[in-house]
């Protein structure tokens, strides 16, 4: 695929990474591809990548990563608010106090999303260094944002 | 009933080499997933997150190298079909990527790219400049990049696994064929070095 031949030797074969991911080669060979793709970053992309599709499936901490998951899809900031927000018709008497609470942990949520982080960064950066500062920062963030096709 | 006789990869594979069509669907249905995911993870690893549409066509391109190429037979060793069918998919999806951009494009994601997104604090030096600023952080992730070009290999593939591809010491363990408590010392090695580096280079 990537034909030129590096400094660290031929790049492995299809065959040669993946029995080197079934740890199915012999020592020198497994020792060769290792040394090999310390180097390329091509062939370390290829074995990471399928490591991470085909490889064995996670045994511990699945559970964790379930919970983790489910965390960083929705904030926490937004249903401690909706919950507070429910609690105040439910307690009368602390009515208001949780009103002002589902307040404030409202702004908190709308502060810490991705999108108001990134204007004030935007900001920041335009304050202190002009324009192109701020343009730097915007190539930055669509550098690791999702660069669709 | 039919179908189980496909389900020793060897044997499925050799049916669909000699163009056996029942063969073929059997071996569409149970990979299908494993291309798709293969392409996505390929793709995200240079930077590229592919839509719907894309991941269908390539899978097209796969599926036709394999039966009409006859790529296929290229299959060495039957027990690591899952291997090479995620690594054949991923660098067709490699050269989808290519034909669409400029070839100079493509390129894996570095570690200037994501220098932000690693946890690096145990690695910089405490007198470390306002990490803030832009310049200092493309000079600190260029000193990052040859600093970690001159560590022996076997600590360059485990620091890049664990910096680059966000892999556990258990994964890097497994991905090397090195016991867990080697692939330890690798990254922990690697990582005081580096941070030794970069206290000099400033």
């Amino acid at each position: 695929m990537v034909p030129k031949i590096e400094k660290n030797g031929r790049h492995p074969t299809d065959n040669e990474l993946a029995d080197f991911l079934a740890k199915s080669l012999s020592g020198p060979e497994m020792a060769r591809v290792r040394a090999h793709i310390s180097g390329c970053d091509h062939c370390l992309a290829a074995v990471a990548a399928a490591y991470e599709s085909a490889g064995p499936a996670e045994r511990k901490g699945s559970f964790k990563k379930w919970i983790g998951n489910i965390m960083k899809k929705m904030n926490l900031y937004l249903i401690m608010a909706a919950i507070s927000f429910i609690l105040s018709f439910l307690v009368g008497r602390y009515f208001i106090q949780l009103l002002v609470a589902t307040l404030l942990l409202g702004i908190k949520w709308v502060v810490d999303s991705k999108t108001t982080k990134m204007l004030v960064m935007i900001y920041e950066a335009w304050k202190s260094g002009g324009e192109r500062e701020a343009s730097m920062v915007l190539r930055r963030m669509e550098r690791r944002d999702r660069i669709t096709l | 009933m039919e179908k189980c006789r496909f389900e020793d990869d060897s044997f499925l594979i050799r049916s669909c080499v000699e163009r056996d069509e029942s063969a073929w669907d059997f071996f569409i249905k149970k990979y299908s997933g494993l291309m798709l995911s293969s392409i996505a993870c390929r793709m995200r690893k240079y930077g590229f997150y592919p839509q719907a549409d894309d991941l269908q066509e390539i899978r097209q391109q796969i599926l036709s190298v394999l039966w009409e190429g006859g790529k296929l037979s290229e299959v060495k060793n039957p027990s690591s079909l899952k291997y090479w069918l995620s690594v054949v998919s991923g660098n067709i999806a490699v050269e989808f990527l290519r034909k669409r951009r400029r070839a100079h494009e493509i390129a894996p994601v570095s570690l200037s790219d994501i220098v932000e997104g690693i946890d690096m604090s145990d690695l910089l030096p405490s007198t470390a400049a306002d990490p803030a600023r832009e310049a200092d952080r493309t000079a600190l992730s260029e000193k990052l990049e040859d600093a970690i070009e001159s560590l022996p290999p076997n600590e360059k593939l485990a620091i890049k696994l664990n910096l680059l591809h966000g892999k556990k010491h258990e994964e890097i363990a497994c991905i090397m064929a090195i016991p867990r408590a080697t692939a330890t010392s690798h990254v922990r090695r690697a990582r005081l070095k580096l941070k030794k580096l970069l206290r000099d280079y400033r």
